[in-house]
Protein backbone atom coordinates (compact mmCIF):
# COMPACT_ATOMS: atom_id res chain seq x y z
CA UNK A 1 0.00 0.00 0.00
CA UNK A 2 2.56 2.77 1.07
CA UNK A 3 6.07 2.10 0.08
CA UNK A 4 8.26 3.22 2.38
CA UNK A 5 12.31 2.65 2.57
CA UNK A 6 13.46 1.71 6.47
CA UNK A 7 15.23 4.89 6.59
CA UNK A 8 11.66 6.56 6.59
CA UNK A 9 10.11 4.31 8.97
CA UNK A 10 12.85 4.68 11.19
CA UNK A 11 12.07 8.77 11.01
CA UNK A 12 8.08 8.38 11.50
CA UNK A 13 8.60 5.97 14.43
CA UNK A 14 11.37 8.31 15.73
CA UNK A 15 9.20 11.23 15.48
CA UNK A 16 6.35 9.89 17.28
CA UNK A 17 8.44 8.85 19.75
CA UNK A 18 9.43 12.20 20.36
CA UNK A 19 6.15 13.63 20.63
CA UNK A 20 6.68 15.49 16.66
CA UNK A 21 4.82 13.92 14.02
CA UNK A 22 6.24 14.22 10.19
CA UNK A 23 3.69 17.17 9.45
CA UNK A 24 4.36 18.57 12.77
CA UNK A 25 1.40 17.51 14.85
CA UNK A 26 2.14 16.13 18.16
CA UNK A 27 0.35 12.87 18.95
CA UNK A 28 -3.13 13.91 20.12
CA UNK A 29 -3.44 16.54 17.63
CA UNK A 30 -5.83 15.90 14.70
CA UNK A 31 -5.38 17.58 11.29
CA UNK A 32 -7.06 20.64 10.27
CA UNK A 33 -11.01 19.33 9.71
CA UNK A 34 -13.16 21.00 7.09
CA UNK A 35 -16.93 20.41 6.87
CA UNK A 36 -19.66 20.75 4.04
CA UNK A 37 -23.19 20.29 4.31
CA UNK A 38 -25.97 19.54 1.75
CA UNK A 39 -23.32 18.42 -1.23
CA UNK A 40 -25.58 15.97 -2.51
CA UNK A 41 -29.27 17.75 -2.80
CA UNK A 42 -30.77 14.71 -3.76
CA UNK A 43 -30.34 12.91 -0.06
CA UNK A 44 -32.10 14.21 3.05
CA UNK A 45 -29.23 14.96 4.54
CA UNK A 46 -25.20 15.02 3.32
CA UNK A 47 -21.95 16.38 4.25
CA UNK A 48 -18.71 16.15 3.31
CA UNK A 49 -15.59 16.18 6.06
CA UNK A 50 -11.85 16.49 4.86
CA UNK A 51 -9.23 15.68 7.40
CA UNK A 52 -5.97 16.61 5.95
CA UNK A 53 -6.10 14.41 2.53
CA UNK A 54 -8.56 12.23 3.70
CA UNK A 55 -12.19 13.03 2.19
CA UNK A 56 -15.36 11.30 2.44
CA UNK A 57 -18.67 11.66 1.66
CA UNK A 58 -21.86 10.82 3.69
CA UNK A 59 -25.53 10.94 2.54
CA UNK A 60 -29.04 10.22 4.73
CA UNK A 61 -31.61 9.10 2.61
CA UNK A 62 -35.37 8.37 4.41
CA UNK A 63 -37.75 5.86 2.62
CA UNK A 64 -40.94 5.04 4.35
CA UNK A 65 -41.08 1.15 4.59
CA UNK A 66 -42.62 -1.08 6.72
CA UNK A 67 -40.95 -1.78 10.29
CA UNK A 68 -39.55 -5.29 11.65
CA UNK A 69 -42.60 -7.49 12.80
CA UNK A 70 -39.93 -8.29 15.89
CA UNK A 71 -39.60 -4.13 16.51
CA UNK A 72 -43.02 -2.85 15.40
CA UNK A 73 -42.53 0.17 17.09
CA UNK A 74 -38.64 1.05 16.14
CA UNK A 75 -37.50 2.42 12.54
CA UNK A 76 -34.79 0.60 10.93
CA UNK A 77 -31.22 2.31 10.11
CA UNK A 78 -28.65 0.60 8.21
CA UNK A 79 -25.62 2.03 7.08
CA UNK A 80 -22.96 1.54 3.83
CA UNK A 81 -19.89 1.91 3.07
CA UNK A 82 -18.06 2.08 -0.61
CA UNK A 83 -14.13 2.90 -0.95
CA UNK A 84 -14.17 4.72 -4.59
CA UNK A 85 -11.32 3.82 -6.48
CA UNK A 86 -10.23 7.32 -6.62
CA UNK A 87 -9.09 7.33 -3.23
CA UNK A 88 -6.61 4.57 -4.24
CA UNK A 89 -5.68 2.32 -6.98
CA UNK A 90 -6.45 -0.94 -4.71
CA UNK A 91 -10.07 -0.53 -4.25
CA UNK A 92 -10.44 -0.98 -8.07
CA UNK A 93 -13.04 -3.42 -8.85
CA UNK A 94 -14.02 -5.80 -6.07
CA UNK A 95 -11.00 -4.79 -3.99
CA UNK A 96 -12.44 -2.39 -1.35
CA UNK A 97 -14.94 -5.08 -0.77
CA UNK A 98 -13.24 -6.64 2.05
CA UNK A 99 -11.92 -3.03 3.49
CA UNK A 100 -15.38 -1.36 2.80
CA UNK A 101 -16.99 -3.93 4.83
CA UNK A 102 -14.83 -4.02 7.77
CA UNK A 103 -15.20 -0.17 8.27
CA UNK A 104 -18.88 -0.43 7.75
CA UNK A 105 -19.05 -3.30 10.71
CA UNK A 106 -17.38 -0.90 12.65
CA UNK A 107 -19.73 1.84 12.13
CA UNK A 108 -22.26 -0.22 12.52
CA UNK A 109 -21.43 -1.61 16.10
CA UNK A 110 -20.54 2.56 17.18
CA UNK A 111 -23.58 3.77 15.73
CA UNK A 112 -26.93 1.00 15.75
CA UNK A 113 -25.89 -1.20 19.09
CA UNK A 114 -27.20 -3.99 19.66
CA UNK A 115 -29.45 -6.15 17.55
CA UNK A 116 -32.88 -4.79 19.62
CA UNK A 117 -32.16 -1.71 18.34
CA UNK A 118 -31.05 -0.43 22.06
CA UNK A 119 -28.05 1.86 22.60
CA UNK A 120 -28.04 3.44 19.25
CA UNK A 121 -27.42 6.38 18.88
CA UNK A 122 -30.09 7.63 16.41
CA UNK A 123 -33.32 6.98 18.98
CA UNK A 124 -35.13 4.67 16.46
CA UNK A 125 -38.75 5.04 17.58
CA UNK A 126 -38.94 8.67 16.55
CA UNK A 127 -38.85 6.73 13.12
CA UNK A 128 -42.23 5.57 13.65
CA UNK A 129 -44.82 7.33 11.66
CA UNK A 130 -47.56 4.68 12.89
CA UNK A 131 -47.10 1.51 14.56
CA UNK A 132 -46.43 -1.32 13.25
CA UNK A 133 -47.48 -0.43 9.57
CA UNK A 134 -45.49 2.31 8.39
CA UNK A 135 -41.70 3.69 9.53
CA UNK A 136 -39.05 5.48 8.05
CA UNK A 137 -35.89 3.39 6.90
CA UNK A 138 -32.93 5.11 6.96
CA UNK A 139 -29.84 4.34 4.68
CA UNK A 140 -26.89 6.07 5.44
CA UNK A 141 -24.32 5.91 2.80
CA UNK A 142 -20.13 6.59 3.24
CA UNK A 143 -18.27 7.19 0.65
CA UNK A 144 -14.38 7.57 0.74
CA UNK A 145 -13.09 9.94 -2.10
CA UNK A 146 -9.55 10.10 -1.13
CA UNK A 147 -7.83 8.26 1.49
CA UNK A 148 -4.67 9.63 3.64
CA UNK A 149 -5.77 7.55 6.96
CA UNK A 150 -7.81 7.00 9.57
CA UNK A 151 -11.18 6.96 7.62
CA UNK A 152 -13.09 5.79 10.52
CA UNK A 153 -12.93 9.06 12.23
CA UNK A 154 -13.67 10.49 9.01
CA UNK A 155 -16.37 8.80 8.30
CA UNK A 156 -17.90 8.70 11.40
CA UNK A 157 -17.48 12.61 11.79
CA UNK A 158 -19.13 12.87 8.30
CA UNK A 159 -22.33 10.87 9.16
CA UNK A 160 -22.80 12.63 12.51
CA UNK A 161 -22.77 16.03 10.11
CA UNK A 162 -24.91 14.93 7.57
CA UNK A 163 -27.10 13.46 9.84
CA UNK A 164 -27.32 16.82 11.60
CA UNK A 165 -28.05 18.25 8.42
CA UNK A 166 -30.96 15.65 7.57
CA UNK A 167 -34.43 17.05 7.51
CA UNK A 168 -37.14 14.35 7.19
CA UNK A 169 -40.52 15.40 5.87
CA UNK A 170 -43.65 15.35 7.96
CA UNK A 171 -45.76 13.24 7.49
CA UNK A 172 -49.85 13.46 7.37
CA UNK A 173 -51.96 10.35 8.54
CA UNK A 174 -55.26 9.65 7.56
CA UNK A 175 -56.29 6.74 9.58
CA UNK A 176 -59.47 4.85 8.13
CA UNK A 177 -61.74 3.03 10.15
CA UNK A 178 -61.12 -0.38 9.83
CA UNK A 179 -57.53 -0.61 11.61
CA UNK A 180 -56.34 -3.58 9.15
CA UNK A 181 -56.23 -1.43 6.25
CA UNK A 182 -53.13 -0.02 5.29
CA UNK A 183 -53.19 3.46 6.43
CA UNK A 184 -52.87 6.65 4.30
CA UNK A 185 -49.58 8.54 3.63
CA UNK A 186 -49.14 11.47 2.99
CA UNK A 187 -45.60 13.06 2.53
CA UNK A 188 -45.25 16.86 3.17
CA UNK A 189 -42.34 18.64 0.73
CA UNK A 190 -42.68 21.89 2.95
CA UNK A 191 -41.85 20.75 6.36
CA UNK A 192 -39.40 19.14 7.66
CA UNK A 193 -38.42 17.40 10.75
CA UNK A 194 -34.85 17.67 12.55
CA UNK A 195 -33.04 15.08 14.13
CA UNK A 196 -31.74 15.08 17.73
CA UNK A 197 -28.25 14.61 17.33
CA UNK A 198 -26.67 15.36 20.20
CA UNK A 199 -26.31 11.40 21.40
CA UNK A 200 -24.82 10.61 18.00
CA UNK A 201 -20.96 10.16 18.90
CA UNK A 202 -17.85 10.63 17.35
CA UNK A 203 -15.14 7.99 16.60
CA UNK A 204 -11.85 8.38 17.79
CA UNK A 205 -9.23 5.67 16.90
CA UNK A 206 -5.81 5.85 18.95
CA UNK A 207 -3.05 4.09 16.86
CA UNK A 208 -0.56 2.55 18.28
CA UNK A 209 3.15 2.71 16.50
CA UNK A 210 5.94 1.67 19.07
CA UNK A 211 5.16 1.86 22.25
CA UNK A 212 3.42 5.19 21.77
CA UNK A 213 -0.26 6.15 20.40
CA UNK A 214 -1.60 8.48 18.19
CA UNK A 215 -4.68 9.96 16.96
CA UNK A 216 -5.65 10.71 13.36
CA UNK A 217 -3.14 8.84 12.15
CA UNK A 218 -1.91 9.52 8.21
CA UNK A 219 -1.56 6.14 6.08
CA UNK A 220 2.17 6.33 6.28
CA UNK A 221 1.72 6.48 10.19
CA UNK A 222 -1.34 3.41 9.48
CA UNK A 223 1.36 1.47 8.10
CA UNK A 224 4.00 1.30 11.24
CA UNK A 225 1.34 0.47 13.13
CA UNK A 226 0.71 -2.78 15.21
CA UNK A 227 -2.51 -2.32 16.66
CA UNK A 228 -5.29 0.45 16.56
CA UNK A 229 -7.99 1.26 18.65
CA UNK A 230 -11.56 2.84 17.84
CA UNK A 231 -13.75 4.26 20.46
CA UNK A 232 -16.86 6.11 19.94
CA UNK A 233 -17.51 8.70 22.16
CA UNK A 234 -20.98 10.96 22.70
CA UNK A 235 -21.34 14.32 23.95
CA UNK A 236 -21.46 13.24 27.72
CA UNK A 237 -17.96 11.33 27.51
CA UNK A 238 -19.48 7.95 27.18
CA UNK A 239 -18.59 4.92 25.20
CA UNK A 240 -20.62 3.80 22.40
CA UNK A 241 -18.57 1.23 21.08
CA UNK A 242 -15.33 -0.33 20.57
CA UNK A 243 -13.61 -1.75 18.19
CA UNK A 244 -9.78 -2.99 18.42
CA UNK A 245 -7.96 -3.33 14.56
CA UNK A 246 -4.92 -4.81 13.93
CA UNK A 247 -2.60 -8.24 14.79
CA UNK A 248 -0.82 -6.75 18.10
CA UNK A 249 -2.04 -7.48 21.54
CA UNK A 250 -2.57 -5.15 24.08
CA UNK A 251 -2.48 -5.11 27.56
CA UNK A 252 -5.62 -4.24 29.11
CA UNK A 253 -4.07 -1.81 31.42
CA UNK A 254 -3.33 0.18 27.80
CA UNK A 255 -6.66 -0.33 26.42
CA UNK A 256 -8.18 1.28 29.79
CA UNK A 257 -5.31 4.21 29.74
CA UNK A 258 -6.14 4.55 25.45
CA UNK A 259 -9.71 5.05 26.67
CA UNK A 260 -9.43 7.39 28.95
CA UNK A 261 -7.36 9.15 26.72
CA UNK A 262 -9.78 8.86 24.12
CA UNK A 263 -12.36 10.48 26.02
CA UNK A 264 -10.04 13.32 26.90
CA UNK A 265 -9.58 14.04 22.79
CA UNK A 266 -13.23 13.20 22.05
CA UNK A 267 -14.21 16.50 23.90
CA UNK A 268 -11.87 18.86 21.64
CA UNK A 269 -12.78 16.99 18.67
CA UNK A 270 -16.68 17.21 19.28
CA UNK A 271 -16.30 20.96 19.85
CA UNK A 272 -14.40 21.42 17.04
CA UNK A 273 -16.67 19.18 14.51
CA UNK A 274 -19.78 21.53 16.02
CA UNK A 275 -18.30 24.69 14.91
CA UNK A 276 -17.17 23.81 11.74
CA UNK A 277 -20.86 22.24 11.30
CA UNK A 278 -22.11 25.44 12.36
CA UNK A 279 -20.10 27.53 10.12
CA UNK A 280 -21.13 25.16 7.17
CA UNK A 281 -24.48 25.25 7.64
CA UNK A 282 -24.45 29.13 8.07
CA UNK A 283 -22.08 29.75 4.43
CA UNK A 284 -25.23 26.78 3.02
CA UNK B 1 -48.96 22.66 -19.76
CA UNK B 2 -46.12 24.59 -17.01
CA UNK B 3 -44.75 22.16 -15.44
CA UNK B 4 -42.23 23.38 -12.34
CA UNK B 5 -39.38 21.23 -11.38
CA UNK B 6 -41.10 19.72 -8.34
CA UNK B 7 -43.68 19.17 -10.19
CA UNK B 8 -42.03 17.32 -12.36
CA UNK B 9 -40.19 15.40 -9.89
CA UNK B 10 -43.24 14.44 -7.72
CA UNK B 11 -44.95 12.61 -10.60
CA UNK B 12 -41.84 11.41 -11.77
CA UNK B 13 -41.21 9.39 -8.83
CA UNK B 14 -42.21 5.75 -8.08
CA UNK B 15 -44.96 5.15 -5.14
CA UNK B 16 -42.31 4.40 -2.70
CA UNK B 17 -39.62 6.45 -3.46
CA UNK B 18 -37.45 8.70 -0.78
CA UNK B 19 -39.11 12.34 -0.92
CA UNK B 20 -38.03 14.94 -2.75
CA UNK B 21 -34.75 16.41 -1.22
CA UNK B 22 -35.37 18.88 1.40
CA UNK B 23 -34.70 22.38 0.03
CA UNK B 24 -35.54 25.72 1.77
CA UNK B 25 -38.71 27.14 -0.52
CA UNK B 26 -36.23 30.39 -1.20
CA UNK B 27 -33.51 27.91 -3.09
CA UNK B 28 -35.72 27.06 -5.80
CA UNK B 29 -35.74 30.21 -7.97
CA UNK B 30 -32.47 30.81 -7.18
CA UNK B 31 -31.20 28.01 -9.00
CA UNK B 32 -33.47 28.34 -12.14
CA UNK B 33 -31.90 31.76 -12.61
CA UNK B 34 -28.60 30.39 -11.79
CA UNK B 35 -29.57 28.35 -14.69
CA UNK B 36 -30.93 30.68 -17.12
CA UNK B 37 -28.44 33.53 -16.61
CA UNK B 38 -25.39 31.11 -17.51
CA UNK B 39 -24.68 32.72 -20.66
CA UNK B 40 -21.80 30.30 -21.35
CA UNK B 41 -22.71 29.07 -24.44
CA UNK B 42 -25.97 30.60 -25.01
CA UNK B 43 -26.38 30.40 -28.29
CA UNK B 44 -24.41 27.53 -29.29
CA UNK B 45 -25.39 25.34 -27.13
CA UNK B 46 -27.03 21.51 -26.65
CA UNK B 47 -30.61 21.37 -26.23
CA UNK B 48 -31.15 19.05 -23.87
CA UNK B 49 -28.61 17.90 -21.19
CA UNK B 50 -31.37 17.17 -18.42
CA UNK B 51 -34.03 15.63 -19.98
CA UNK B 52 -33.68 12.76 -17.49
CA UNK B 53 -34.37 14.99 -14.62
CA UNK B 54 -34.20 13.12 -11.61
CA UNK B 55 -34.36 9.74 -13.40
CA UNK B 56 -30.64 9.49 -14.01
CA UNK B 57 -29.71 7.28 -16.99
CA UNK B 58 -31.96 4.73 -15.78
CA UNK B 59 -33.16 3.77 -19.13
CA UNK B 60 -36.71 4.06 -17.75
CA UNK B 61 -38.59 4.75 -20.59
CA UNK B 62 -39.69 8.42 -19.71
CA UNK B 63 -43.31 9.20 -19.44
CA UNK B 64 -45.35 11.13 -22.08
CA UNK B 65 -43.98 14.67 -21.31
CA UNK B 66 -43.25 17.78 -23.38
CA UNK B 67 -39.83 19.44 -22.09
CA UNK B 68 -40.10 22.22 -23.12
CA UNK B 69 -43.15 24.31 -22.77
CA UNK B 70 -45.02 25.12 -25.64
CA UNK B 71 -46.32 28.60 -24.01
CA UNK B 72 -42.95 30.14 -23.01
CA UNK B 73 -40.38 28.37 -25.01
CA UNK B 74 -38.25 27.38 -21.80
CA UNK B 75 -37.53 23.58 -20.41
CA UNK B 76 -38.52 22.73 -17.21
CA UNK B 77 -35.69 23.64 -15.93
CA UNK B 78 -35.73 26.82 -16.82
CA UNK B 79 -33.22 26.63 -19.33
CA UNK B 80 -34.17 27.84 -23.36
CA UNK B 81 -34.05 24.91 -25.90
CA UNK B 82 -30.43 24.92 -26.90
CA UNK B 83 -28.93 25.93 -23.77
CA UNK B 84 -26.59 24.05 -22.13
CA UNK B 85 -26.75 23.60 -18.12
CA UNK B 86 -24.00 25.09 -16.04
CA UNK B 87 -20.57 23.72 -15.82
CA UNK B 88 -18.13 23.77 -13.44
CA UNK B 89 -15.08 22.28 -13.62
CA UNK B 90 -12.10 21.96 -10.69
CA UNK B 91 -8.89 20.66 -10.73
CA UNK B 92 -6.66 18.90 -7.81
CA UNK B 93 -9.83 17.53 -5.95
CA UNK B 94 -8.55 14.32 -4.92
CA UNK B 95 -5.33 15.04 -2.83
CA UNK B 96 -2.89 11.84 -3.44
CA UNK B 97 -3.92 11.12 -6.72
CA UNK B 98 -1.62 12.30 -9.74
CA UNK B 99 -4.22 13.66 -11.60
CA UNK B 100 -7.85 14.81 -10.00
CA UNK B 101 -10.73 16.67 -11.14
CA UNK B 102 -14.30 17.52 -10.40
CA UNK B 103 -16.72 18.15 -13.39
CA UNK B 104 -20.60 19.30 -12.96
CA UNK B 105 -23.00 19.36 -16.01
CA UNK B 106 -25.99 21.25 -13.99
CA UNK B 107 -27.06 18.19 -11.29
CA UNK B 108 -24.81 15.72 -12.32
CA UNK B 109 -21.59 15.85 -10.61
CA UNK B 110 -18.58 13.16 -11.53
CA UNK B 111 -14.46 13.40 -9.71
CA UNK B 112 -12.27 11.45 -12.11
CA UNK B 113 -8.68 10.67 -10.52
CA UNK B 114 -5.56 9.70 -12.67
CA UNK B 115 -3.02 7.34 -10.70
CA UNK B 116 -0.01 6.79 -13.65
CA UNK B 117 2.05 6.48 -15.91
CA UNK B 118 3.34 3.57 -13.40
CA UNK B 119 4.61 0.22 -13.61
CA UNK B 120 2.58 -2.43 -15.37
CA UNK B 121 0.50 -4.03 -12.08
CA UNK B 122 -0.49 -7.08 -13.70
CA UNK B 123 1.53 -7.83 -16.53
CA UNK B 124 -0.70 -10.51 -18.41
CA UNK B 125 -2.99 -7.28 -18.92
CA UNK B 126 -0.27 -5.72 -21.07
CA UNK B 127 -0.86 -6.27 -24.72
CA UNK B 128 1.60 -4.17 -26.32
CA UNK B 129 4.91 -3.36 -24.55
CA UNK B 130 5.42 -0.54 -27.08
CA UNK B 131 1.92 1.83 -25.68
CA UNK B 132 1.02 2.42 -22.69
CA UNK B 133 -1.71 0.30 -21.18
CA UNK B 134 -5.03 2.64 -20.05
CA UNK B 135 -7.44 0.85 -17.90
CA UNK B 136 -11.00 3.20 -16.83
CA UNK B 137 -12.91 2.23 -13.95
CA UNK B 138 -16.74 3.92 -14.16
CA UNK B 139 -18.56 3.64 -10.10
CA UNK B 140 -21.09 5.31 -9.23
CA UNK B 141 -22.09 5.93 -5.86
CA UNK B 142 -24.89 4.54 -4.38
CA UNK B 143 -26.59 7.93 -3.41
CA UNK B 144 -26.51 9.30 -6.99
CA UNK B 145 -29.38 9.05 -8.62
CA UNK B 146 -32.96 9.99 -7.12
CA UNK B 147 -34.13 6.51 -5.45
CA UNK B 148 -31.56 5.24 -3.68
CA UNK B 149 -30.32 1.57 -4.76
CA UNK B 150 -27.61 -1.24 -4.19
CA UNK B 151 -26.21 -2.39 -7.22
CA UNK B 152 -23.31 -5.23 -7.23
CA UNK B 153 -20.46 -4.03 -8.22
CA UNK B 154 -19.45 -4.39 -12.21
CA UNK B 155 -22.54 -4.17 -13.68
CA UNK B 156 -23.35 -4.09 -17.28
CA UNK B 157 -24.05 -0.66 -17.49
CA UNK B 158 -20.99 0.31 -15.65
CA UNK B 159 -18.81 -2.06 -17.47
CA UNK B 160 -19.94 -0.75 -20.82
CA UNK B 161 -19.65 2.84 -19.68
CA UNK B 162 -16.01 2.26 -18.82
CA UNK B 163 -15.19 0.76 -21.93
CA UNK B 164 -16.47 3.48 -23.64
CA UNK B 165 -14.29 6.11 -21.30
CA UNK B 166 -11.40 4.00 -22.21
CA UNK B 167 -11.74 3.92 -25.76
CA UNK B 168 -12.52 7.70 -25.82
CA UNK B 169 -9.32 8.52 -23.74
CA UNK B 170 -7.29 5.90 -25.24
CA UNK B 171 -7.56 7.77 -28.38
CA UNK B 172 -6.29 11.57 -27.29
CA UNK B 173 -3.42 10.26 -25.31
CA UNK B 174 0.03 9.50 -26.45
CA UNK B 175 0.55 6.04 -25.25
CA UNK B 176 3.45 5.43 -27.55
CA UNK B 177 5.58 8.07 -25.58
CA UNK B 178 5.06 5.51 -22.34
CA UNK B 179 6.22 2.00 -23.30
CA UNK B 180 5.70 -0.55 -20.53
CA UNK B 181 3.85 1.89 -18.46
CA UNK B 182 0.30 1.72 -17.25
CA UNK B 183 -2.18 5.04 -16.53
CA UNK B 184 -5.38 4.31 -14.49
CA UNK B 185 -8.50 6.79 -14.82
CA UNK B 186 -10.82 6.30 -12.03
CA UNK B 187 -14.65 7.73 -12.50
CA UNK B 188 -16.65 8.19 -9.67
CA UNK B 189 -20.50 9.67 -9.97
CA UNK B 190 -21.45 11.53 -7.02
CA UNK B 191 -24.62 12.37 -8.75
CA UNK B 192 -25.88 11.58 -11.29
CA UNK B 193 -28.74 13.52 -13.67
CA UNK B 194 -28.42 12.67 -16.98
CA UNK B 195 -25.24 12.95 -19.45
CA UNK B 196 -23.52 10.71 -17.00
CA UNK B 197 -21.13 9.78 -19.91
CA UNK B 198 -20.48 13.50 -21.18
CA UNK B 199 -19.51 14.30 -18.16
CA UNK B 200 -17.08 11.34 -17.07
CA UNK B 201 -15.06 11.86 -20.02
CA UNK B 202 -14.99 15.27 -19.83
CA UNK B 203 -13.67 15.15 -16.21
CA UNK B 204 -11.28 12.14 -17.16
CA UNK B 205 -9.88 14.68 -19.80
CA UNK B 206 -9.29 17.48 -16.67
CA UNK B 207 -7.79 14.96 -14.58
CA UNK B 208 -5.90 13.23 -16.88
CA UNK B 209 -4.17 17.22 -17.96
CA UNK B 210 -3.34 17.94 -14.49
CA UNK B 211 -2.01 14.56 -14.18
CA UNK B 212 0.41 16.12 -16.93
CA UNK B 213 -0.23 12.89 -19.40
CA UNK B 214 0.46 13.44 -23.07
CA UNK B 215 -2.26 14.18 -25.48
CA UNK B 216 -2.93 14.71 -28.61
CA UNK B 217 -6.10 17.39 -28.44
CA UNK B 218 -8.63 18.24 -25.44
CA UNK B 219 -11.60 15.45 -25.98
CA UNK B 220 -14.71 16.69 -24.62
CA UNK B 221 -17.89 15.07 -24.74
CA UNK B 222 -21.66 16.52 -25.14
CA UNK B 223 -25.08 14.82 -25.22
CA UNK B 224 -28.00 15.89 -27.24
CA UNK B 225 -31.57 14.88 -27.44
CA UNK B 226 -34.46 16.02 -29.86
CA UNK B 227 -37.14 16.78 -27.56
CA UNK B 228 -37.45 20.35 -28.63
CA UNK B 229 -36.98 19.30 -32.49
CA UNK B 230 -39.62 16.73 -32.35
CA UNK B 231 -40.86 17.49 -29.51
CA UNK B 232 -41.58 14.03 -28.33
CA UNK B 233 -41.01 12.83 -25.31
CA UNK B 234 -38.16 10.21 -24.73
CA UNK B 235 -36.55 10.83 -28.01
CA UNK B 236 -33.57 9.61 -28.73
CA UNK B 237 -30.01 10.90 -26.90
CA UNK B 238 -27.19 11.28 -29.16
CA UNK B 239 -23.87 11.40 -27.06
CA UNK B 240 -20.57 12.93 -29.10
CA UNK B 241 -17.06 12.27 -27.90
CA UNK B 242 -15.03 15.40 -29.70
CA UNK B 243 -11.30 16.35 -30.85
CA UNK B 244 -11.65 20.17 -30.86
CA UNK B 245 -8.29 21.12 -32.69
CA UNK B 246 -8.34 18.50 -34.68
CA UNK B 247 -11.96 18.08 -35.28
CA UNK B 248 -12.73 14.54 -35.23
CA UNK B 249 -15.47 12.62 -33.51
CA UNK B 250 -13.84 9.85 -31.31
CA UNK B 251 -17.40 8.88 -30.01
CA UNK B 252 -20.52 8.56 -31.29
CA UNK B 253 -23.96 6.68 -29.15
CA UNK B 254 -27.44 7.37 -30.06
CA UNK B 255 -29.90 5.11 -28.68
CA UNK B 256 -33.27 5.41 -31.39
CA UNK B 257 -34.07 5.60 -34.88
CA UNK B 258 -33.86 8.94 -36.38
CA UNK B 259 -34.22 10.02 -39.75
CA UNK B 260 -30.92 10.96 -41.05
CA UNK B 261 -31.17 14.84 -41.72
CA UNK B 262 -32.45 15.34 -37.98
CA UNK B 263 -29.67 13.47 -37.29
CA UNK B 264 -27.46 15.73 -38.59
CA UNK B 265 -28.77 18.47 -36.71
CA UNK B 266 -28.59 16.73 -33.41
CA UNK B 267 -25.27 16.07 -34.12
CA UNK B 268 -23.95 19.19 -34.94
CA UNK B 269 -25.41 20.92 -31.75
CA UNK B 270 -23.76 18.41 -29.93
CA UNK B 271 -20.95 19.16 -31.06
CA UNK B 272 -21.24 22.48 -30.79
CA UNK B 273 -21.92 21.68 -27.22
CA UNK B 274 -17.99 19.44 -27.49
CA UNK B 275 -16.44 22.64 -28.47
CA UNK B 276 -17.96 25.48 -25.91
CA UNK B 277 -17.14 22.29 -23.29
CA UNK B 278 -13.40 22.19 -24.49
CA UNK B 279 -13.56 26.44 -23.93
CA UNK B 280 -14.44 25.82 -20.62
CA UNK B 281 -12.25 23.06 -19.77
CA UNK B 282 -9.22 25.43 -21.81
CA UNK B 283 -10.05 27.81 -19.01
CA UNK B 284 -9.77 25.64 -16.00
CA UNK B 285 -6.83 24.39 -16.79
CA UNK B 286 -4.63 27.91 -17.84
CA UNK B 287 -6.45 29.20 -14.74
CA UNK B 288 -4.78 26.30 -13.06
CA UNK B 289 -1.59 26.59 -14.34
CA UNK B 290 -1.53 30.80 -13.85
CA UNK B 291 -2.22 29.31 -9.74
CA UNK B 292 0.32 26.92 -9.93
CA UNK B 293 2.62 29.58 -11.78
CA UNK B 294 1.37 32.16 -8.99
CA UNK B 295 2.91 29.79 -6.37
CA UNK B 296 5.97 29.11 -7.66
CA UNK B 297 7.08 33.08 -7.68
CA UNK B 298 6.06 33.38 -4.08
Amino acid sequence: MVGLSEGEKHFIRGGIAQDLRTDGRRRLQFRAISVETGVIPQANGSARVRLGATEVIATVKAELGKPSILHPDKGKVSIFVDCSPTAAPMFEGRGSEEFSAELCVALQRCLLGGKSGAGAAIDLSSLIVVDGKVCWDLYIDGLVVSSDGNLLDALAAAIKVALSDTGIPKVNVSLSATTDQEPEVNVSDEEFLQFDTSSVPVIVTLTKVGKHYIVDATSEEESQMSSAVSVSVNRHGQIRGLTKRGGAGLDPSVIFDMISVAKHVSRQFISVLDSETLAAEAAE
Amino acid sequence: MPLSPRRLTASLAPLHSPPPPRQPPSSAPQKTRRATTHELIAGGGNPSLSRQQRLGERGRAPPAMEYVNPLTGFRVDGRRPNEMRQLKGEVGVVARADGSALFEMGNTRVIAAVYGPREVQNKGQQVNSKDALVRCEYRMADFSTGDRRRKPKGDRRSTEISLVIRQTMEASILTHLMPRSQIDIFVQVLQADGGTRAACINAATLALADAGIPMRDIVTSCSADLNYIEDSAGGPDVTVGFLTKMDKVTLLQMDAKLPMDTFETVMDLAIEGCKAIANYIREVLLENTRRLECQRDH
